[in-house]
């Protein structure tokens, strides 16, 4: 059997999430509101390349961040997205967004494993993002 | 990082605790002197510890956090309740949260969920943070609460942040950001996880 490929939408509707820029409130140490500006979903990274891997083409996708000199390269790979790879599902429970389910949950898994983290803490060059195996399947829905 | 068994905490203004041998956790709107809400980490015994405003006397806590989160958080249940069996949509907790540019609050609930959000999306973080579930879900409570900043993102959820102060007795700090992830439109919370941050060689301020 073949590897798994992902829907060609991923690509464009992540890169627009991660590229995106909003307005963010920061509230001071009384809790009144001090300031609003714009805050670009990727932090201090920034995004290098994002795209299918050259060699295995649909069936990974290949998201590299620069932070701080530090380059880090995140891997996707559509065999551990089974339900989502197509792209073309929207899970109103979870995805109150106008991008289909798996752009929506790359990015909230590219934020959690690597934009949230200060690029000296992260040990490793490269980072699988994926759905750790234990929660993948609740039993019950 | 120190291993933690938590009990609970003290409000911002309440009285200093009892000089009681222990870890103590403060979450701080945004600085050292801006604690708004603090919980006390004890290793072992009895603690004294509220969410009353200042002058309330501090009630003793000497049991889970769940209790001492009861008054002011009312829907965090004891244990999350999410294992095999339990439906995506039970309700583990409801917190009370800022509203994005405007006064008031809103309510968030994290659900048990799936791989993909609430509860089961979450846990593996607890373990990265200290003090266990009850930590956890107070440092959740008290981000959304009084963040110290929100985020509105292109894919539907709030980033919401907040410092949080890991208190030593032994004289020093950790300061953690802890972020919390709810669904913009219907406040589903999606993640949460925290970053520890720098040490600082001083008291707790």
């Amino acid at each position: 059997m073949g590897r798994m490929e992902f829907g060609p939408s991923v690509v464009p509707e992540l890169r627009e999430i991660l590229l995106s820029t909003s307005e963010g409130a920061f509230y001071g140490p009384d809790g009144g509101l001090t300031e609003v500006r714009e805050v670009p979903f990727l932090g201090e990274w920034q995004l290098s390349r994002l795209g299918f891997d050259p060699d295995l083409g649909r069936s990974r996708l290949v998201c590299v961040l620069t932070g701080a000199g530090k380059t880090v390269t995140a891997t996707i790979d559509a065999d551990d997205f089974p339900d989502l790879r197509g792209n073309t599902s929207t899970s109103p429970e979870w995805n109150g967004s106008a991008y289909h389910d798996l752009a929506v949950l790359l990015s909230t898994l590219i934020q959690e494993q690597v934009l949230t983290w200060d690029p000296a803490d992260i040990r490793s060059d490269e980072v699988r993002i994926c759905l750790p195996a234990d929660r993948a399947k609740p039993e019950a829905r | 990082m120190p291993n933690v068994n938590v009990t609970y905490g003290e409000m911002q203004a309440a009285p200093r605790q009892p000089q009681v041998p222990v870890i103590r956790l403060r979450a701080a709107i945004a600085g050292a002197a801006a604690v708004i809400v603090a919980l006390s980490c004890v290793l072992s015994g009895t603690a004294m510890a509220s969410t009353a405003p200042a002058g309330v006397r501090p009630m003793p806590v000497t049991t889970g956090a769940s209790a001492w989160y009861v008054s002011s958080v009312p829907a965090i249940a004891a244990a999350p309740g999410c294992g095999k069996g339990a439906n995506v949509r039970k309700v583990v907790a409801t917190y009370k949260a800022r509203k994005y540019k405007a006064g008031g609050y809103r309510t968030d609930t994290l659900y048990c969920g799936n791989s993909s959000y609430g509860y089961r999306h979450l846990e593996p973080h607890i373990g990265q943070y200290f003090g266990g579930w009850a930590s956890f879900s107070f440092a959740m409570a008290q981000t959304l609460k009084a963040p110290a900043a929100i985020v509105p993102q292109a894919n539907g959820n709030y980033m919401e942040s907040a410092p949080i102060y890991q208190c030593f007795y032994e004289g020093y700090y950790i300061i953690w950001t802890f972020f919390v992830i709810p669904q913009i439109s219907s406040g589903t919370i999606v993640t949460a996880y925290g970053r520890e941050g720098k040490r600082v060689n001083e008291s707790c301020p």
